[in-house]
């Protein structure tokens, strides 16, 4: 056996995992070889200092309690979170039904705007008949003359009104 | 015998009538057991705690950090318990999550640059002082020398466990942890020598 080949063996000749015909056979070597004697005596000696000094230590007898109590309030936790999240899903189903409730009404409004809007407009407010802001926007009133009965400021045939000229601020 | 951590854990610690021969339980048996029975996973706690405690602390040469390790490879072990084979080793599975725990704890965090204050050696409040001082500097060698390196040092030369023991824990082929635990050996001794030529030379480094 080479002392290379030997350097190799010896943690596991120490640690006593090689078989007996491997054990006699690096036995031999070092009875021949100096190096590697003193080389195998000086981890003997680390090793035992090692063992010696750095023995077994006892953990704080309190470990295990502080373990029981770690392990409940882990298995606590998903209980925890599943209220948490209840009430988030809560939270977030009254939020949809107040907006939608909002979005809904607003929808509404919006329809009945356009019904009014798609209405013959009211007049101009230049006559006598004169109508109010409010009426102008939102009344199905439609000014008509009093002779022909008939709007003559409505342009026929588009479905628009006319936008009269005294409320060109309003928009 | 059980002893009660405080009045938190007493409760929780009701000493319910034992069965008969529990006391002779297997590690197997109480395994079996333990996922629902505090006092089984107590008594697999006992039996373990020592070896694997030790592992830990020299691992990462804290107490509270070891504590904290410790804990939570309790609590891998217990939510696990289920999984355990049961031809496997309870100490031997206990360890792999140990090892486990402790490496990846090494590796998340900053690596000290001098971990000496904080090497709080247990044996310094009852042996003199020069050998408390020895073991702390053993122990600041093994926290020089790489997790992986120092893991298998501890459990193949400090503890002495067997090679296949470890190959098992580590997921490693026998080949693989005897060319380990050589390595480590070489890294270790290499810190070693220094320490004890630093030492006889006077100069204190
Ligand atoms: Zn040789």
């Amino acid at each position: 056996m080479r002392c290379h080949e030997v350097r190799l063996e010896i943690s596991a000749f120490l640690d006593g995992e090689l078989s007996p015909c491997a054990v006699s056979e690096l036995e031999d070597h070092f009875e021949a070889c100096a190096e590697c004697r003193s080389e195998v005596e000086s981890f003997r000696v680390m090793d035992a200092e090692f063992r010696r000094r750095l023995g077994a230590v006892e953990p704080d007898p309190a470990l295990f309690a502080r373990f029981l109590e770690a392990r409940d309030r882990k298995r606590d936790h998903p209980a925890w979170w599943r209220l948490a999240w209840a009430g988030v899903g809560v939270a977030a189903m009254l939020m949809v039904a107040v907006f939608g409730a909002r979005i809904q009404e607003k929808r509404v409004e919006a329809a009945i705007l356009e019904q009014i809007d798609s209405k013959p407009r009211p007049a101009p407010v230049t006559n006598v008949f004169a109508v109010s802001r409010f009426e102008q926007k939102h009344a199905p009133f439609e000014y008509r003359d009093s002779l022909s009965g008939r709007n003559p400021f409505r342009v026929e045939g588009t479905g628009q009104n006319v936008r009269p000229v005294a409320q060109g601020g309003d928009r | 015998m059980i002893e009660m951590g405080g009045s938190a854990s007493g409760a929780v610690l009701r000493p319910v009538a034992a069965p008969p021969g529990a006391a002779q339980s297997t590690l197997g048996e109480l395994a079996k057991r333990a996922s629902t029975d505090d006092l089984a996973f107590r008594e697999l706690y006992d039996r373990i705690k020592r070896p694997v405690y030790t592992f830990l602390f020299r691992m990462v040469g804290h107490m509270g950090e070891a504590e904290e390790l410790m804990q939570e490879t309790l609590l891998k072990v217990h939510r696990n318990l289920s999984r355990l084979n049961s031809e496997e080793s309870f100490l031997g599975w206990t360890f792999s999550i140990a090892r486990n725990t402790a490496i990846s704890h090494l590796r998340k965090k900053r690596p000290r640059v001098e971990p000496i204050e904080e090497v709080a050696e247990p044996a310094s409040a009852f042996s003199e002082h020069a050998a408390a001082e020895v073991s702390v500097d053993l122990q600041r060698i093994l926290l020089r020398i790489p997790p992986r390196y120092r893991s298998i040092f501890i459990l193949g030369v400090i503890e002495q466990r067997e090679y296949a023991d470890i190959a098992r824990m580590s997921g490693k082929s026998l080949a693989a942890v005897k060319t380990d635990i050589h390595r480590a050996r070489e890294m270790v001794r290499e810190q070693w020598l220094r320490l004890r030529d630093g030492k006889s030379g006077g100069n204190g480094v």
